[in-house]
């Protein structure tokens, strides 16, 4: 395909000065391919023109160049370099039409192209490889991938992103961004322009869009504008948006549960000082957050104000389960409110690692001033219940005697008239008026009057209805006595009390309750007296023997209820057992838990043992129960004889 | 005559020392025996024969109302009476079906003497002891299939009090049950001339829900025979119309008395009836109205004295089929029980048993009391009737 050259050559250029300065290597070969002239190295005119060939390669250039007919043909092999190196060569081999047999070949070296064309072809891999990585992460990573250019068009989406906008992900390309992203766009735009205008990335813009697959459910996504610039060029902005919709669910869950809580939270650092607090606590201690925040809690709500001075904060129980690193459950403590009243707090305090240095704490308190005034009005109406109880056997108790009483009297006041009316025959028998009746006539007339007062029925039942009637008396004065003693007011000190008398009290309040179905046996041991609040001790011992009544009440056989006492160490003991039916093993566990009853509706409020164990851990001391179903029941108290341990 | 016999049960031993000392000076007139504990004194009772029992209620062992239900079914004929120092309503329930009477610690003996008194009289001059058996043995007033609804009714959680009222002034066995226990003293206040209304009132509900179910448990489960219960709805009937009647004939201080006179009026009918195929083979005879030979009023009128209901309701039911011939000053209240009494024999609502007596009512009707005021008193007697079917076929739904 040789071109009509383009004029004769300009005087003074003849072919070997065109020659030489090619960038080529240009032989003229003879038929027998030899070098006939070289415009420069390697080959000297005379030498075969294979000799320059690589060995390896001649064999194919030669068999090449003996196929060759009178066209133009191209190979390419090593050939011999000016400096004996070899290197790659394209030849051209071209037929001279004038002088036939004659070739004309051209060689160009082809190595550093051929570096070239194989660092182009591992570049080409290499991009491929990073946009199927690129492409991979896009549509796998739940999160939406983008691209704008500078002409606001989206170069670049994944499927997340795109099924925030509008139609299919392949029609969305190279669309005017605010087109395709309609929903989306408006909440990012502004970022966008200041991350093009800083070339900055602009992150943490919240913005709502649906998901693939859930079209009608709009979750919350973390917008970032990444600017991409290649070569100090600003290319464009990257989106990327994270779907953060649990975590904020979660943080609102926490939020929510945090403030609207009813117990109060606060969380305090390594020092104690107020890092956050809800808004019941806020709330009960009359302080708003951001007035507390970095100040030290036990100084402003925590002290024991009844103590005159404030705790110092080294003795502070709640300092100390924190520096311990162990979660407590409950410790009652008092809080001071902003006003400076006080209320009684039940804590729950777990150590919280801030990483470093001490562990700081959150402390969960709850108000129990209300808590603490329905345990006073339970432990009032389960007085009231017992004392309605007691009230009907009360006034059998009383009017049993007073019957009694009555009919002695009467007696009394009949055996009086009849002795009168005897006493009244003797003076007359006595009389001087009678005269001279006779010693006899007078002795049969007192006989006679002594028959119809019937004397030996009187003389002997007189005595025993004297003496009957002042029993009767002294029973309902010591009734009384009991009733009085029983229903003894507790001040809120605690005093000292005999306790093996309180039991004998009781008994003799609860008798009514007790004597048709049981007897009773005190095996009352020598007590000192105890430091306790006696009021509140026999209500319980009334709430143990009357249970253990009604334990006995449907048994076929008479029951028996057996009450000790004694000392062991530092402690009274006492015992209420009774030989009743017990109490199965898998309700033990119930009855002292409120409102826990076994007894018919109208008949218990269930309340009487769990005000017991109440009132023995309020003394420092403790109650348990023994029940083998079909033996009995066995109740056993124990309190320290000095009183409550910490109690001042 | 042999002594009159008395035994008397308490479990605490100076109760019995002070009622032996304080009824000494009866002991001319009665035979006592003391005893402290049911057991024994169901033994005694099967050696002897007493004619009253005096018991305490709340005993170690056998309590009172165990001891007096036995008593009830192996010695009809003795009379029962509580002595009880209790004073909760439940207890006095319980034995408000076994005892006759009932008297609360401390109870002067005067007292005592009385109701053992009065219970040692008996009121059938023909039939002194069976009657007393008879009557001794009823422990609850037997009530119509249609009315044990209305007594379920009455015993609901909901029931209020104009609904009590209304159910215990047309339950016979009811208004004799509240009329027992308010004329005793065991309640505390002392008897007074009361309406089964104001009784109810001052009760209330919940006592007379537990008086009517202590009632309702004792009643028999099985039918009655057809014939008697048609026998009885009859005399239902003509009761509750007499004493709808009644209100209007008696003189308002009477009023209270006359109404329960003439529910009560055929009491004795109930409680034999009830007996006919009972276990005991009891003859009941419907024409002669007797049963095993004692007429059914002499019957009723024993259970009304047994059970102290006040004097002039046992007089007026007694005397329902007697002539009267009242003073003219007033009515009184047997007078104007028998007036209604005939005045219904006109109606729906007669009795066949009884008769017209047609001069004797026109002669009552005369009455200064009653032509003083302007009733059509066979009008009145219509309405009264109509009342009482109308209340009948409301207790049938």
């Amino acid at each position: 395909m040789a071109a009509a050259p383009a004029g004769p050559l300009p005087p003074g250029i003849d072919a070997a000065v065109l020659a030489a300065a090619l960038p080529h290597a240009v032989w003229v070969l003879t038929e027998a391919g030899a070098i006939e002239f070289a415009n420069r190295g390697p080959g000297r005119p005379g030498e075969p023109w294979s000799s320059l060939v690589h060995p390896e390669d001649l064999a194919a250039v030669e068999s090449t160049v003996a196929a060759a007919d009178a066209t133009p043909y191209e190979l390419e092999c090593r050939l011999e370099r000016v400096d004996g190196s070899f290197g790659r060569h394209s030849v051209r081999f071209t037929p001279v039409d004038a002088r036939p047999g004659s070739w004309i070949a051209t060689g160009t070296d082809v190595e550093e192209r051929a570096a070239l064309r194989e660092e182009l072809t591992g570049t080409r891999r290499c991009v491929t490889e990073t946009l199927s990585l690129l492409e991979a992460l896009e549509a796998a990573a739940p999160a939406g991938f983008g691209f704008v250019d500078s002409g606001s068009r989206l170069i670049r989406v994944n499927e997340t992103l795109a099924a925030m906008g509008s139609g299919p992900r392949a029609e969305q390309l190279g669309r005017p961004v605010h087109e395709v992203l309609p929903g989306v766009w408006p909440q990012i735009e502004a970022n966008y322009r200041r991350a093009w205008q800083t070339e900055k990335a602009i992150v943490g813009t919240m913005v709502t869009a649906p998901s693939p697959g859930e079209a009608d459910v709009p979750r919350a996504w973390l917008a970032g504008c990444y600017p991409v610039r290649v070569e100090d060029r600003m290319m464009g902005v990257g989106l990327v948006l994270v779907d953060v919709t649990e975590r904020e669910q979660a943080q609102a869950f926490r939020s929510v549960i945090m403030d609207d809580m009813a117990e109060g939270l606060y969380t305090v650092d390594g020092d104690g000082k107020l890092t956050s607090m809800n808004r019941a606590a806020s709330e009960m201690l009359g302080w708003a957050e951001k007035d507390l925040l970095g100040l030290s809690v036990h100084a402003t709500v925590h002290a024991v104000p009844w103590h005159g001075t404030p705790q110092p904060e080294s003795e502070c129980p709640l300092r100390h389960i924190r520096t311990a690193g162990q979660a407590v459950q409950t410790v009652d403590e008092t809080f001071v409110r902003r006003d400076g009243t006080t209320f009684g707090v039940a804590c729950s305090v777990a150590p919280l690692e801030t990483g470093g240095g001490q562990p700081g704490a959150v402390v969960t308190f709850r108000d129990m001033t209300e808590v603490r005034r329905a345990e006073l009005e339970a432990r009032h109406d389960q007085k009231l219940e017992s004392l309605g109880r007691l009230s009907a056997g009360l006034a059998h108790e009383i009017n049993t005697p007073i019957q009694f009483v009555g009919d002695n009297t009467r007696f009394l006041a009949d055996a009086y008239q009849d002795m009168l009316d005897l006493l009244l025959v003797y003076r007359e028998c006595m009389a001087p008026a009678l005269g001279e009746l006779r010693w006899s006539e007078r002795t049969e007339r007192a006989q006679r009057a002594e028959a119809k007062a019937d004397l030996e029925y009187l003389a002997a039942e007189i005595p025993a209805a004297v003496s009957q009637s002042l029993e009767g008396v002294e029973r309902v004065a010591s009734l009384v006595r009991a009733m009085k003693s029983f229903s003894y007011k507790d001040s809120t000190e605690q005093s000292y009390a005999d306790l093996n008398e309180a039991v004998r009290t009781t008994l003799t309040v609860a008798r009514n309750e007790v004597k048709y179905v049981a007897d009773v046996v005190l095996d009352l041991g020598e007590l000192p007296d105890v430091l306790c609040h006696l009021g509140d001790l026999n209500q319980v011992f009334l709430n143990l023997l009357v249970n253990a009544a009604d334990a006995l009440k449907d048994q076929a056989e008479r029951g028996e209820i057996r009450i000790s006492s004694r000392t062991d160490g530092p402690a009274a003991v006492l015992t209420f057992a009774d030989n009743g039916t017990g109490i199965p093993a898998d309700i033990q566990q119930s009855i002292f838990e409120p409102f826990f009853t076994t007894k018919e509706v109208g008949k218990g409020t269930g309340q009487g043992l769990a005000l017991a164990r109440a009132v023995l851990e309020k003394h420092g001391g403790s109650i348990e129960v023994r029940s083998v179903v079909g033996e009995g029941t066995e109740f056993i108290l124990r309190l320290p004889i000095a009183g409550k341990p910490d109690a001042a | 005559m042999s002594r009159a016999r008395a035994l008397f049960v308490d479990d605490e031993p100076r109760i019995l020392d002070g009622l032996r000392r304080s009824l000494r000076g009866k002991r001319g007139e009665w035979e006592m025996a003391f005893v402290s504990d049911g057991a024994e004194a169901l033994e005694l009772l099967a050696q002897q024969p007493y004619d009253v029992v005096v018991s305490d209620m709340r005993m170690p062992g056998m309590d009172g109302a165990e001891l007096l239900t036995n008593v009830s079914r192996r010695h009809p004929e003795v009379a029962r009476v509580v002595l009880s120092g209790h004073i909760e309503p439940e207890a006095a329930i319980q034995v408000a079906v076994a005892g006759h009477r009932f008297l609360t610690k401390p109870s002067d003996a005067e007292s005592l003497i009385a109701v053992i008194e009065q219970l040692l009289i008996r009121t059938s001059s023909a039939h002194q002891d069976e009657a007393r058996r008879i009557a001794g043995g009823v422990r609850a007033i037997p009530t119509l299939p249609e009315h044990t609804d209305g007594i379920i009714g009455l015993l609901a959680p909901d029931a209020n009090l104009s609904y009590a009222v209304q159910m215990a002034m047309h339950d016979v066995g009811l208004t004799a049950k509240l009329l027992q226990l308010s004329n005793s003293r065991f309640f505390g206040s002392r008897p007074r001339n009361s309406s089964v209304e104001s009784i109810v009132n001052a009760m209330g509900v919940p006592m007379v829900q537990a008086v009517a179910g202590a009632g309702h448990v004792l009643r028999p489960t099985s039918a009655w025979d057809p014939a008697i219960e048609q026998h009885l709805r009859t005399a239902w009937r003509h009761a509750v119309a007499t004493a709808c009647l009644v209100d209007f004939v008696a003189s308002p201080a009477n009023r209270p008395h006359a109404q329960a006179a003439a529910l009560l009026q055929d009491v004795g009918r109930l409680v034999c009836l009830a007996a006919v195929g009972d276990k005991e083979g009891s003859a009941v005879d419907l024409d002669a109205e007797t049963r095993d030979g004692v007429p059914f009023r002499d019957v009723g009128v024993e259970l009304l004295h047994l059970w102290g209901l006040p004097p002039p309701i046992v007089t007026a039911v007694a005397q329902r089929d007697a002539e009267q011939t009242p003073d003219l000053s007033g009515l009184g209240v047997a007078a104007a029980v028998r007036t209604a009494h005939l005045l219904i024999q006109g109606t729906e609502s007669a009795c066949p048993a009884a008769g017209r007596h047609e001069e004797e009512l026109a002669q009552l009707l005369s009455h200064p009391q009653l032509k003083a005021q302007a009733v059509d008193w066979r009008r009145a007697a219509d309405e009264a009737s109509r009342q009482a079917g109308l209340w009948h076929s409301h207790g049938r739904h």
